[in-house]
């Protein structure tokens, strides 16, 4: 599937990855993949920004378990570190490093695949992901907009109002 | 200033919470690593769950899928 992706869609995907273990997570959520695309200067960022999904936003949901930790005076990357110091042969299933993609990710690409041959498109771009990630309304990013009063339905009609305009 | 102070000595909840909750996730993942830890040392699931403070069903049931 992913040979289909362009370098900038794999971007996005690498992106969210190490946005997630740089905040210490264990999966790599659509919150993650969504906090990636909002920095995206094409369409999928543009729609984005417009409905009030900033960094600052994301940032606030995403740095929760850090921020939650300072607020005890627990210093997470302290704790992280010590840890993959003690145990450097269990990476791989050591929670805190062997980070994966949860299932609803996986489901979000799959379905940015589907989107862009509906949308005879050849490539699937970052605009594709974020169809993907709207298509799927239980997935925590689209929870996230509810939350903030955003409706995945009516952002998805501008954002496919935008690619359509634009190619 | 009154205000100040007020703010000051009632913590916001749902930060407090949201903290306690990722602390509980955090201890969650570190107990099953030492737990991991002690299983290849050898240890005895009794052993483990004194040292823990909890029964040892306690310590079975929550990781014996993970040693």
């Amino acid at each position: 599937m992913f040979e289909r992706f362009t370098a900038e869609a794999r971007g996005v995907v690498v992106e969210a990855k190490s946005q997630a273990e740089a905040r210490g997570h264990s999966s790599v959520t659509t919150e993650h993949l969504l906090s990636v695309l909002v920095d995206h200067t094409g369409v999928a960022g543009r729609v984005l920004i417009q409905a009030g999904l900033t960094r600052t936003v994301l940032d606030d949901f995403l740095g929760i378990d850090r921020a939650a930790l300072e607020y005890l005076g627990i210093d997470l990357e302290q704790v992280l570190s010590r840890t993959r110091a003690m145990f450097p042969d269990q990476s791989a299933r050591l929670p805190l490093r062997g980070i994966r993609f949860a299932a609803e990710s996986k489901k979000a690409l799959e379905l940015a695949l589907r989107e862009a041959i509906r949308l005879q498109h050849r490539h699937i771009g970052a605009e594709h992901i974020m169809l993907g990630i709207l298509r799927d309304q239980d997935n925590r990013a689209c929870r996230l907009m509810v939350k903030r009063d955003i409706s995945p339905a009516s952002l998805r009609t501008s954002l496919e109002t935008e690619i359509r305009a634009a190619s | 200033m009154s205000l100040l102070s007020e703010r000051a000595s009632s913590p916001d909840p749902a930060e407090g919470l949201q903290a306690v909750a990722a602390l509980s996730r955090l201890l969650n993942e570190l107990e099953t690593l030492h737990v991991i830890n002690a299983r290849r040392s050898g240890w005895s699931w009794r052993e483990i769950a004194d040292h823990l403070g909890v029964t040892k069903q306690t310590v079975h049931r929550k990781h014996h899928g993970a040693c």
